[in-house]
């Protein structure tokens, strides 16, 4: 084939910039420390890669969420175990008093501790975590527990008749030592000021008469056994049926029973929280209303009083039992998430590496050897362009 | 007439036609390095026959004519190749440059923004009432329509980029056609004659080469030695001596006045590369981040608008513009274009971190789940349209069915395909014109070593002239001596 100069020219340019080319290449591998350097370099990998590092990036999220959770957790364990120890203390004092013979001051005695153990209940039942108060449901703005028994509005039932389109409120000054949970149930229907209803203290269970009350705008009394100054108004709006239920919450508890779930994975949601309902019982029978009734019992020397309070404390033990149990599970979960959790971040890691990054000796290898394959071509180029036949033909 | 002034009237014409001979070989060595020049060669024949007395003497030499050594199949190969590899290779660049900008290489682009995003979601979700996590979410979703906005002004910017280079291209081409019908008047005049302009040819060649760097196009040349382009498609740019311009109106290209629109009919070059992106690869990019900015605007504000603020109240939107969607009828606007471009936080929420609807109803600050529902759509599949944009035909799409992450990974893998496919084909080209160009120099190109030969050759040939003549000097001044 015939050469000519200008061919010779073009291939030495032509193969020394591919050359450069891969010389550039290979040093942008080995300062990055990466293999993609751009999509087109390997499209595939690139969108593994990206792939991998929205689950790494979730599994960190994850990671996080289960932190929160795990110290959510453990502060509501030892708000457990606080109040587990006071409800020992208070069964303790319940059976030492309730074997009759106490003197006088020991009973005083023993009131005052009562009355220090409610304080610090509320104190427990209103335990913080980064400003969150833990018991109070969804309401953790809000302190779970109050120090005094308050009316809470009241609410319709959800199963409620929407003939009705007004509202009922609840107002007025708690007289009684318990909480209670008041049903209002239309007996009679009709307009506001024609229906009459019934009262129940107990959340159903127990009613009084029916057509006790006539329902009015302004505040009527809500009760079945004793006034305890409890009042409802209904606003003039629509027809009351027979069924409609209205629920008034007399209770210390000012969060509600929603449980705050976190995410634990892709569709995995796990429920963090357990509610003042839960731990403290339901109002009416809750803990500050044995409590109360404990001290009230000591006061007046009710013997029997004080020892009928010993086995809803025992159940109370065991309930706190059981829910320490529980947030011990869950804590144990967390933890086996986070172990399955860093094996995935270790695994996904690998394979991220695997998929971008470079391994060094070989590219070093590679770079010396396009070196000198570099070198080379530059030497033959200078001894080719070198040759000339004017020197020796004459 | 034979005898000794007939040998000396052969050793002149030996001698001229050799010192032409010498003229065409330093013509060679001169333009060694000349870009498109085509060795030249002296074709030599011997004078017709005398004849005299029965006898057949030969009356010497004559310069028959100068020809090119020129290749015609490799010439018009490499022009098409050229035009291939110009293509690829103004694609090339706006690719890699794309592909900088996506970033996606260390996960440092849109990837690690919607990442950010949605962790921002979920670190609400652990404290849905915190005003430090909402402030962080509005700031990570702020970036977030930064990178949106970046991406899609580059976009922008490229697409602008792109008609200024075919104004400029046109520009050029419109020169160049202009040039080839000049040359072609002087070819025709010049050859009238006979004779072969081989210097003007080559300044035609590589005048056709650079139009066919610009677009793809076919030559003809005709009897009389002029040539004829036309466009790959068949519209003519040069016709002897008239050429036929390209001029662009607007987004449309118009040939020779004519107001109908010959876009579709311009393929390969650097022409060809622009109007693919300009038209086709970058509003196709262009259509699908907006689709991605607009499905995400579109699913964040209906769960949003449904939501619950801090204070309880309802009907807020996340994401402005709102695209003409009804978050209460569950409908999507009908387009989302141009969201990508203007993706940012609405009213409700910019700078009001307590209007984040993080709960699914009022009445507690701890109620996390409407924003467990927006963190749910990083995982969930959404109906998301693809477009695909070709040039000569409406834009099309298909609706998938996938997450937005996924959406946007498909579309960095295609970005990625694309580049791979044009770098692959760029190589490819480069390759192969550089052998064509071999093949081509190996006809047509000028070796030192072979000129030199020649040039000693003719050399001696000329040496031995005039020593002829020396010996008919001798000989004649015998001839004088004899008395």
């Amino acid at each position: 084939m015939r050469i000519s100069n200008r061919a010779i020219y073009r291939n030495i340019n032509f193969h020394l910039s591919n050359l450069t080319e891969q010389l550039k290449n290979i040093q942008e591998r080995i300062a990055t420390e990466r293999r993609i350097n751009k999509p087109s370099d390997d499209p595939i990998g690139t969108t593994q890669a990206l792939r991998l590092r929205k689950v790494l990036s979730q599994i960190d999220q994850y990671g996080k969420n289960i932190e929160g959770g795990s110290s959510w957790l453990k502060v509501t364990d030892t708000a457990l175990d606080a109040i587990g120890q006071l409800v020992s203390r208070a069964k303790e004092i319940a059976s030492l008093m309730s074997t009759g013979g106490t003197s006088e001051s020991e009973r005083e005695a023993a009131v005052r501790s009562v009355q220090g153990l409610l304080d610090q209940l509320v104190q427990i039942g209103n335990t913080k975590l980064n400003g969150r108060y833990i018991f109070s449901g969804y309401r953790d703005d809000t302190p779970a527990y109050t120090d005094d028994l308050t009316i809470r509005s009241s609410s319709a039932d959800p199963g409620n008749n929407p003939a009705y389109t007004g509202q009922a409120t609840s107002s007025g000054t708690y007289t009684g030592l318990y909480g209670k949970q008041y049903v209002v149930e239309i007996t009679t229907g009709g307009a506001v000021g024609v229906a009459r209803y019934r009262v129940s203290e107990n959340g159903g269970e127990t009613w009084g008469p029916a057509d006790a009350f006539e329902t009015s705008t302004s505040p009527t009394e809500v009760y079945n056994s004793t006034d305890l100054g409890v009042r409802i108004a209904f606003t003039d709006s629509g027809t009351l049926t027979p069924g409609d239920r209205f629920f008034i919450e007399v209770s210390r508890y000012q969060g509600d029973s929603e449980k705050i779930r976190i995410v634990t994975g892709a569709s995995s949601r796990v429920e963090m929280n357990l509610t003042g309902t839960e731990v403290f019982g339901q109002a009416g029978s809750d803990l500050f209303d044995v409590l109360t009734e404990l001290k009230n019992a000591l006061e007046t020397n009710d013997t029997a009083g004080v020892r009928a309070c010993l086995s809803p404390l025992v159940q109370f033990q065991s309930n706190l039992t059981g829910y320490r149990g529980e947030v011990g599970n869950r804590l144990e979960r967390m933890e086996t998430y986070k172990k399955i959790l860093s094996d995935f971040d270790l695994q996904h890691t690998n394979r991220l590496d695997e998929i971008t990054g470079v391994d060094l000796s070989q590219l070093a290898v590679l770079l010396q050897l396009k070196q000198t394959l570099y070198e080379s071509a530059l030497y033959s180029a200078s001894r080719i362009l070198s040759l000339n036949s004017t020197d020796l033909l004459r | 007439m034979a005898g000794i002034s007939s040998v000396l009237n052969i050793m002149r014409e030996a001698m001229m036609v050799q010192q032409m001979a010498i003229q065409v070989t330093s013509h060679n060595i001169a333009n060694v390095d000349t870009p498109g020049y085509t060795r030249q060669m002296m074709v030599l024949e011997s004078n017709p026959v005398l004849l005299n007395n029965r006898l057949k003497v030969g009356l010497g030499v004559k310069a028959a004519v100068v020809v090119q050594a020129f290749d015609r199949f490799a010439t018009q190969t490499i022009q098409q190749r050229t035009s291939a590899l110009s293509e690829f290779e103004s694609k090339k660049s706006v690719l890699d440059f794309l592909q900088a900008v996506f970033n996606e290489a260390d996960g440092s682009g849109l990837t690690q923004s919607l990442q950010e995003f949605w962790s921002a979601w979920g670190d609400l979700s652990n404290n849905p009432g915190g005003l430090l996590e909402r402030t962080i979410l509005l700031t990570k979703a702020t970036t977030l329509t930064e990178r949106f906005r970046f991406l899609y002004n580059q976009l922008i910017q490229m697409k602008s980029e792109m008609s200024g280079n075919l104004r400029q291209g046109l520009q050029e081409l419109n020169t160049l056609t202009e040039q080839v019908t000049n040359l072609n008047g002087k070819i025709v005049a010049a050859e009238a004659g006979g004779t072969r302009a081989n210097d003007l040819r080559d300044q035609r060649n590589t005048l056709i080469e650079k139009i066919s760097e610009l677009t793809a196009i076919r030559t003809l040349e005709t009897d009389d030695g002029s040539i004829m382009v036309t466009t790959a498609s068949g519209m003519a740019l040069v016709d002897g001596i008239q050429s036929f311009s390209l001029v662009p109106q607007g987004e449309e290209i118009h040939w020779n006045g004519d107001t109908a629109d010959i876009r579709d009919r311009l393929s390969g070059g650097k022409i060809g590369g622009w109007l693919d992106l300009r038209d086709a690869i970058l509003p196709q990019y262009m259509a699908n981040l907006d689709e991605l900015a607009g499905t995400l605007i579109y699913q964040v504000n209906q769960l949003h608008f449904n939501g619950v603020t801090l204070d309880g109240s309802t009907g807020k939107t996340f994401f402005a513009p709102n695209p003409g969607d009804d978050y209460e009828a569950e409908v999507p606007g009908p387009t989302f274009s141009g969201a990508a471009g203007a993706i940012a936080l609405s009213a409700d929420v910019e700078g009001i971190p307590q209007n984040i609807a993080a709960s699914s109803a009022s009445g507690g600050s701890g109620n996390n789940e409407n924003a467990l529902a927006i963190l749910s759509l990083q995982d969930g599949a959404v109906d998301i349209r693809k477009w695909t944009y070709e040039r000569g035909s409406a834009p099309s799409s298909e609706v998938q069915s996938l997450t937005l992450d996924d959406y946007y990974t498909m579309l960095v893998g295609d970005l990625g395909l694309l580049g791979e496919e044009i770098d692959q084909g760029w190589d490819f080209e480069a390759s192969l014109v550089n052998q064509l160009n071999e093949l081509r120099d190996s006809i047509s190109g000028v070796n030192l070593d072979e000129e030199m030969v020649n040039l000693m050759k003719y050399q001696q040939a000329f040496v031995a002239a005039s020593k002829v003549i020396a010996i008919c000097d001798e000989l004649l001044r015998g001839l004088m001596e004899i008395r």
